[in-house]
């Protein structure tokens, strides 16, 4: 996915698998730690040309997990894959005027529930399953959206109530070699 | 590159098997099947796509002595003007021009194209209609499914300089002149994404036919090797 930012110009971020043992102790010893052992990790690296971040992606309650951890493997967020129909009402209603007002046409294909917050509190957070006062929640959200009669790929943040917060456009790779 | 290495010694040693097992007779060719395709927009949402693409005929299992002799099967050339309805829905209508011992053919062809995400890769569905016009025979119409799955390599998104392998198969209803058949295509290959406008693959295509009629069942395996560009 090739992700261009509106308000920094067009920027490239690059994903690449790394083995684990390229991965920061502290970030390894934190995911063990609060998923109690879990195996079956995949970790990425990731950077936009700045930032560098390291990205665990496992399987967690039937739900994938992506865990964001610094290059110091400070744990930095934790994103959860969700579907339209888990979203609360007031978060559902919210998104969808949202979108019906911006958007002539419009379709979320991608949500992920996104909690931030220090280490200890997003391990409690996983142990008990409560956002506390302590996590801040947001939805990080995919949608295409028609805007002046162009269809383009939208990355929204949404506040915990669905509010919205900020966007910015996403190019989906082309997909001529699926299509012919 | 080392992945190339891996699917020419599968695609010799099934010819081989072929070779073995031909005192049979069965119905089983193979050879080169290079395909060159340039995608461009025009106008909003709009985007024309050609393609050409050639089989190659090196062996036939019908041969007495079964020897490698070159042929040429055929050649499509092939354009397609498209709409994107939205970013994961494209038609697409199109032409085509066959070119091949016998008699050249002219196709019409009309798709519909969806893109499907997941985590870890994407699947792209095809669902496509087709009328070949012969000279003297009946038209021949072709109704036709398939899926794609493209997996990056190197992680969950395809950067550029990745490798991504995609699978493919499609299934083929044909009728023509109150007769019918079904044809199965695989296709397995080794993707290089340059960038978002260049891609190449390799990989392996076999056919099946024939499956509705009578002891004709035939099968082809391809060495396909193709360059995808979109502008």
């Amino acid at each position: 996915m090739i992700v261009s930012s509106i308000s920094y110009g067009q920027k490239m971020e690059i994903e690449k698998n790394v083995k684990k043992g390229n991965v920061p102790d502290k970030a390894k010893k934190w995911l063990k730690d609060a998923y109690e052992g879990k195996k079956n990790v995949r970790w990425y690296f990731q950077t936009d040309g700045e930032k560098e971040v390291y990205e665990a992606k496992l399987k967690w309650k039937r739900r994938w997990h992506s865990v964001e951890f610094l290059a110091d493997g400070e744990i930095q967020n934790i994103e959860i894959l969700i579907e339209v129909k888990d979203l609360e009402k007031e978060v559902r209603e919210n998104l969808t005027r949202y979108l019906s007002e911006n958007y002539k046409k419009s379709k979320i294909d991608r949500i992920q529930i996104q909690y931030t917050g220090s280490s200890e509190d997003l391990e409690d957070f996983l142990d008990e399953n409560e956002t506390g006062e302590h996590l801040t929640k947001k939805y990080e959200i995919e949608y295409f959206g028609r805007e002046k009669g162009e269809n383009k790929m939208w990355e929204g943040h949404f506040g915990k109530l669905g509010n919205f917060i900020e966007k910015r456009v996403i190019e989906l790779s082309s997909t001529d070699v699926l299509d012919f | 590159m080392k992945k190339i290495f891996f699917i020419l010694p599968i695609f010799l040693i099934y010819l081989a098997s072929e070779n073995a097992f031909a005192q049979s007779r069965h119905l089983f060719t193979s050879g080169l099947f290079p395909e060159a395709q340039l995608s461009y927009n025009i106008a909003n949402d709009f985007y024309i796509t050609h393609k050409i693409e050639s089989q190659h005929g090196m062996f036939d299992a019908q041969r007495l002595n079964r020897e490698l002799d070159y042929s040429h099967t055929l050649t499509d050339l092939q354009s397609f003007i498209g709409k994107r309805l939205n970013p994961f829905v494209k038609v697409d209508m199109g032409y085509q021009y066959r070119i091949e011992n016998g008699e050249n053919t002219h196709r019409t062809i009309q798709q519909v194209a969806i893109l499907q995400r997941s985590n870890f890769f994407r699947m792209g569905h095809r669902i496509r209609t087709d009328q070949t016009f012969f000279n003297e025979e009946s038209i021949l119409l072709r109704l036709r499914y398939r899926y794609t799955v493209q997996v990056p390599l190197q992680g969950t998104d395809l950067d550029p300089g990745e490798k991504y392998l995609t699978v493919s198969n499609e299934v083929i209803y044909m009728y023509q002149d109150s007769e019918d058949d079904i044809e199965n295509r695989l296709v397995a290959s080794l993707g290089f994404y340059v960038d978002d406008n260049t891609k190449y693959e390799v990989g392996l295509d076999y056919r099946t036919d024939d499956y509705l009629v009578p002891e004709r069942f035939r099968s082809r395996l391809w060495l396909k090797f193709g360059v995808y560009w979109s502008l």
